[in-house]
């Protein structure tokens, strides 16, 4: 396939995003042509979604679009099986939160269409990010994605929230891609070159012990991106602040973006180097997912306890790229570590979209995210009800989810390449986190709560929790093209030895 | 058929809110039929499976990583799966009856039903994974049931409590069987179960054991976990029947028997299991009799048999495995039916304090009866099953060939202290002088008392054919625990022999302390005291401390403080990195103090940077620090220029220029400017901080530049410039030619840039606050102690 075809899914969001922009000024605040936007934002999340599977069965080995630099050819973009999962992952979830935002968005902003072409270029940058092969690439993509977020966090321009919420965003963000830039020229001093592929074959003229600090370096904008702990502060606060719909993108679009890059920049640059990369990564590893799983515990509102939840959850995925770091470079072993994350990620996709949009439906009709608030959901909606107990049952990882599955990779991996400490740190915060989430659903099924009244849920919602209940249900149960699918994405890593 | 056997439950379980809607009170009548039809489905095995053959059925579900739905029929699994079902229906028919009036009724049902399917699912699988699946199901369904009186605060804390403790059991317990499969090579059991020597024999079977075990005594309620279990007793009395007496809490112990062939026959097994059957069963028959309610004085008891199943699967000898499995059989009848019996007393007498409960017999004859069969099954009284159950235990502590002594003076005090608990549920409430309840007590109806009748009447009938019973189900059982064909011969009487001395001694003891209970209750009362240093408090503690942990480190973190947070990266990132460049010993080389070519004009300017950078940090007003913000730009365009970057440096100079437009025209919007740090110690951190960061960054540049230049872009334009763009001036070359369009994209951005700016200069969002005061936000922001107020933060 040419190179134009092979970024068809880019182009196709991209129309779609100027389009539902320009058209959204050309329209005035009366014209109801407006309420298309919305569905035109829905159709270009589709057809995006159609152009990654028409590409997917010609992608089958580590395939370059290529762009030129100074002359040469460069590669900036890989469009293999690896990028076209996380490509696959952010449309999803872009086309998830679009639907679960049109009632939010119709009470809270009056601009209808800015948002959704927001959000489909969040979506792009997301696909460019995860497609990077180059350094520089790599930080336009970031940052591209940092300042749409940055935007949509603080939209809601008149509470003070979210604008605090954005503003932190940003001056965190800042710091965090300024250390990354370090980091960037840092590795390009010491290899002299930002594509990956060569850094990765100039390590005879290069010190070890340089790559490393630049990796550190960097690892503070991916650990930014992806809310690692200690680079996490941000995320309750700006989760918090920002639209609910917007909390749930970002518990998933830039954690899936900051782990493809992360991912990328570990498997094809760095393997090369002598490096022992798994006492850090295990190290961050256990941090995340402990730090996250305490502070939730404490947290009476929904929306910061599911940041703190997301922040455990990223500590998880964490383990799958320490399992992977410590295999041996020959081992492809079924329980690899990659895939063992990309399942995870898929898994984690469905179900915390779905808890989300449980709770922009409660938000809505209450007004509130309090946990308090969610006594007594039993007798107001038994279906939401169940739908967050299946949620929760995975994001705990019991079975029968898809949680349970994704974990049973994760730790499979860790105590397959006999990081038994790790594994058990994994399943003791899995406990820790049973208290939490179950304390939501005490107060969902055992508390009386006091407004009896039942639950309204419109069509787009009811679709986005029935989705994604059966998604979580089964990715579990049928979990077999799933696994394959993991497996056949993480195929990057093959390519490589 | 073994599969839709298991599956049915599950999908009967949807449609029971609308059988309870069509059927009403029958309903549990009509739900029961599934449970009965599995009990007869399962009863056709017993004939094959005693001859000796095990049924497999297997269903493939995902290949990749071999979970398979496989489902194995053996002596063992039969005899749960049968008591399961059995129990099962007389429990349904008995809710009936006992939630007859409760509004949440068919939410019960759907629970239960699903909770029975799932304990099926535990004791069928074959494959490790399937197994934890089913077993988790169990947790999740039971933290439902019991939080069923969800209007009672201890209802619901038991029921997270509950899910707690074996929910972490369990996922010990997942972690084990993993490891487990992994070492074994198969994720069969029935294939595991022929690599014992490879299990017991690796270098991981200690952890091995320590996991699984976790899972079994958390989910059978062993010292010191056992403290749940009496808790859980705050659910309806159909669930404690079900759930905490007859299968659920004897999950744990399928699982040890299980896997015995596999984990067992060490010494380690025999050690910690027997020690901690021991030790469980001593401690809680101990608590069973001075409890004063009903329904705690059978949680301890049943935490006592658990106790001695446990025991008893330590040990391990034949001889053991017999005795438990008997045991396994006559407690779950008993002890069914002295729930049920429990309940419907609470039912129809108001109360559960057996201190108000005498003289019922009168009142509730056929309920009395029944408790009377079951207390002297309890009691092992002959011909009772309770009595061929109790001997084979003096059987075999007595042949226990670490400490035969010690362990069979525990089972003497344990099974006489059952004998009490027996007389004070079975004897006390129902004989003596009539005392006034709190409610006028007439007799159950026919629901509530067909289960312990059912119960009561088999625990007789089993004794009385001993022999057909060890036959056809304790002998395949004790064939499938010892993986190999055995027999087993069972016989009410044993002829004279120390153990039926033994046996009478224990009765006495039984009875003497029954009589005195009241009196040696108060001399006994301190001994309560593990109660309060007990388990449940190290539970309470770990909660707490858990809690307080998350709590500190929240308030460390998570201040809400933009200036923390930065501070934070800052430490993390010069901490990490200077500990790996240490390790990798890159000081070592001669990089640091080396000799660096600096003429005497970029020395001028580097002490021109560091003056202004200082200036910033010390001046108060706003504009000056601007200003001085531009001073260090411009210094390091011109350092740019004088190292040969003229191109680089125009973009400085440019970039450098309009930001401190655009600050000085943002100033004039903001409020009085503010000293953020006025205390000394945070300027000692923030100097701190500030040194650091610069610092590393400063090694980092010595040690890169110490690094031989491996750019191949200055050579390719040097040699380029000319031939392909004939130009002679590399740098207009690159900047108009080699990449025109990057300066194009560069005039682009500046120019959509400066009319941003000059849009946003004009924008009147509102008029009002538009001079003096300036945006709501920003002054709330400002006005704050720090850079920015703490996010309204809930507090537990």
């Amino acid at each position: 396939m040419d190179a134009l075809r092979l970024l068809t899914p880019e182009i196709t969001i991209t129309i779609f995003a100027f389009a539902i922009i320009s058209l959204d000024i050309a329209w005035n605040d009366e014209n109801k042509s407006r309420r298309i936007l919305p569905w035109l934002a829905f159709a270009g999340g589709l057809a995006t979604l159609l152009m990654i599977f028409y590409i997917w069965p010609h992608v089958d080995q580590y395939n370059y679009t290529a762009a030129t630099d100074a002359g040469r050819e460069v590669p900036m973009l890989a469009v293999d099986r690896m990028s076209l999962f996380f490509k696959m992952i952010a449309v999803l979830t872009v086309i998830l939160v679009g639907l679960s935002a049109g009632e939010y968005v119709e009470k809270h902003t009056p601009f209808r269409g800015e948002f959704y072409g927001l959000m489909l270029l969040a979506g792009l940058s997301i696909m460019l990010l995860v497609s990077s092969t180059n350094l520089i690439m790599i930080y336009l993509a970031l940052e591209f994605l940092s300042i749409t977020s940055y935007i949509l966090t603080g939209f809601l321009r008149r509470d003070a929230r979210s604008i605090e919420a954005a503003l932190k965003y940003f001056l965190y963000g800042a710091l965090a891609s300024g250390v990354m830039l370090y980091g960037f020229s840092l590795l390009y001093g010491a290899t002299g070159s930002v594509d990956l592929a060569t850094i990765a074959g100039s390590l005879e003229t290069t010190q070890a012990g340089l790559v490393v600090a630049a990796v550190i370096l960097m690892l503070a904008g991916f650990g930014f991106k992806i809310a690692l702990v200690p680079f996490h502060q941000w995320s309750p606060d700006a989760y918090e602040g920002a639209p609910t719909p917007i909390t749930a993108f970002l518990s998933v679009g830039p954690k899936a973006a900051g782990l493809a890059v992360l991912i990328r920049v570990m498997v094809v640059a760095l393997p090369a180097f002598d490096v022992n990369w798994t006492p850090i990564l295990s190290l961050v590893a256990i941090f995340t997912m402990s730090v996250g799983n305490l502070v939730a515990l404490w947290q009476t509102n929904m929306k910061r306890m599911l940041a703190y939840s997301s922040i455990a959850q990223a500590g998880y995925m964490l383990v799958g790229l320490a399992a992977w770091s410590a295999a041996p470079p020959s081992a492809v072993a079924y329980l690899g570590g990659v895939d063992a994350i990309m399942l995870f990620l898929l898994a984690y996709m469905f179900t915390n979209l779905g808890v989300f949009a449980i709770a922009i439906i409660l938000e809505n009709q209450m007004g509130t995210s309090e946990i308090a608030d969610y006594a007594g959901l039993i007798r107001r909606s038994p279906y939401l009800s169940v739908a967050l107990l299946i949620f929760f049952l995975s994001l705990v990882g019991i079975p029968p989810t898809s949680g349970f599955i994704g974990k049973l990779f994760v730790f499979g991996a860790a105590v397959n390449q006999g990081l038994y400490v790790l594994a058990l740190f994994g399943v003791f915060n899995s406990v820790i986190s049973v208290a939490y989430y179950f304390g939501v659903l005490r107060n969902v099924f055992f508390e009386k709560g006091s407004d009896e009244s039942p639950i309204r849920v419109g069509v787009a919602m009811n679709t986005v929790v029935t989705i994604t209940v059966v998604m979580t249900l089964l990715i579990a149960l049928y979990g077999q093209p799933f696994i394959q699918l993991a497996a056949d994405s993480a195929q990057i890593l093959a390519a490589n030895f | 058929m073994v599969l839709e056997a298991v599956l049915s439950g599950f999908v009967l379980a949807l449609f029971a809110p609308w059988i309870y809607k069509v059927g009403r009170g029958a309903a549990g009548w009509i739900l029961a039929l599934l449970p009965i039809g599995i009990f007869i489905y399962f009863a056709t095995f017993v004939p094959p499976v005693a001859e000796g053959e095990t049924f497999v059925f297997a269903q493939t579900w995902v290949p990749s990583i071999d979970i398979s739905l496989s489902f194995n029929v053996d002596g063992l699994s039969l005899l749960f799966a049968m008591i399961i079902s059995g129990v099962g229906a007389l429990v349904i028919i008995y809710a009936g009856g006992y939630l007859a009036h409760d509004r949440d009724i068919n939410r019960f049902y759907v629970y239960i039903l699903m909770f029975m399917a799932s304990m099926l699912g535990v004791v069928l699988s074959d494959n490790v994974i399937t197994i934890f699946i089913f077993w988790e199901l169990t947790s999740i369904t039971s933290f439902m049931l019991i939080g069923y009186y969800h209007e009672k605060p201890e209802s619901r804390t038991a029921a997270l409590q509950a899910l707690l403790v074996t929910g972490a059991g369990g996922l010990a317990l997942m972690a084990g069987l993993v490891m487990m499969a992994l070492v074994g090579g198969s994720w069969e059991i029935s294939e595991l179960l022929n690599r014992g020597d490879v299990i017991t024999g690796s270098s991981l079977y200690v952890p091995i054991l320590i996991l699984v075990l976790a899972g079994a005594f958390t989910k059978s309620a062993q010292f010191p976990f056992h403290f749940w279990l009496p808790n859980a007793m705050a659910a309806p009395t159909p669930v404690s029947t079900y759930l905490h007496s007859a299968t659920m809490v004897k999950a744990g112990i399928y699982l040890m028997a299980r896997f015995s062939p596999a984990l067992g026959g060490t010494q380690t097994w025999t050690v910690v299991v027997t020690s901690f059957g021991a030790v469980t069963m001593l401690l809680a028959a101990h608590m069973a009799w001075q409890k004063k309610d009903l329904k705690q004085i059978l949680a301890y008891s049943t935490v006592s048999a658990l106790g001695i199943l446990t025991m008893l699967l330590g040990v391990g000898t034949h001889a053991a495995l017999e005795a438990a499995l008997v045991f396994l059989v006559v407690h779950s009848m008993y002890k069914g039916g002295l729930f049920m019996v429990a309940g419907a007393v609470d039912h129809e007498a108001g109360t559960r304090d057996i201190a108000l409960l005498s003289g019922l017999r009168k009142a509730m004859p056929i309920t009395g009866a029944a408790a009377v069969l079951a207390g002297l099954s309890m009691s092992g009284i002959p011909p009772f099953f309770g009595f061929v159950g109790k001997e084979l235990i003096y059987e075999s502590t007595t042949e226990f060939d670490m400490s035969a002594i010690l362990l069979t003076v525990f089972a003497f005090l344990t099974n006489g202290l059952t004998i009490t608990a027996a007389l004070l549920v079975a004897h006390k409430p129902f004989f003596g002088s009539k005392l006034s309840a709190p409610k006028h007590p007439h007799e159950a109806p026919l629901t509530m008392w067909l289960g312990p009748v059912t119960l009561g009447t088999l625990g007789l009938l089993f004794g009385l054919l001993a022999g057909w019973v060890g036959e056809f189900l304790i002998a395949p059982a004790v064939s499938a625990v010892q993986h190999h064909q055995t027999e087993v011969h069972l016989a009410l009487w044993h002829g004279f022999s120390m153990i039926l001395l033994l046996s009478l001694v224990t009765i006495a003891f039984g009875v003497l302390v029954y009589w005195k209970h009241e009196v040696l209750g108060r001399w006994f009362a301190p001994s309560n005291v593990i109660s309060k240093w007990g388990p449940e408090q190290w539970y309470f503690w770990s909660l707490d401390g858990m809690l307080g942990f998350g709590r500190w480190q929240t308030r460390l973190l998570q201040s809400g403080y933009l200036r923390n947070y930065l501070l934070i990266i800052i430490f993390s990132t010069v901490g990490l990195g200077l500990y790996t460049l240490s390790k990798y010993n890159v000081f070592s080389q001669n990089t640091i103090f080396r000799p660096i070519d600096v003429t005497s004009y970029e020395f001028m300017f580097m002490a021109l940077i560091v003056a202004s950078a200082f200036v910033v940090t010390q001046v108060r007003s706003r504009l000056a620090a601007v200003a001085a913000l531009g001073v260090v730009g411009y210094g390091v365009a011109i350092i740019f220029v004088l190292d040969g970057a003229p191109d680089l440096a125009m973009t400085q100079f440019s970039i450098e220029t309009l930001s401190v437009i655009l600050l000085v025209l943002v100033l004039y919007r903001l409020p009085r400017f503010i000293q953020f740090s006025r205390s000394r110690p945070k300027k000692i951190t923030e100097i701190t901080a500030a040194l650091a960061g610069g610092g590393f960054m400063a090694l980092l540049v010595l040690l890169v530049t110490a690094l031989p230049a491996q750019s191949r872009l200055a050579p390719y334009f040097a040699e380029n410039s000319y031939k392909l763009a004939h130009g002679h001036n590399v740098v207009n070359v690159i900047l108009v030619d080699f990449r025109g369009f990057d300066t194009m994209g560069e005039i682009t951005v500046l120019g959509i840039a400066a009319v941003g700016v000059f849009g946003l200069l004009k924008l009147r969002l509102d008029k009002t606050r538009q001079t003096d005061t300036p945006p709501d936000v920003l002054t709330t922001q400002h006005q704050s102690a720090d850079v920015f107020p703490v996010m309204e933060r809930e507090q537990s």
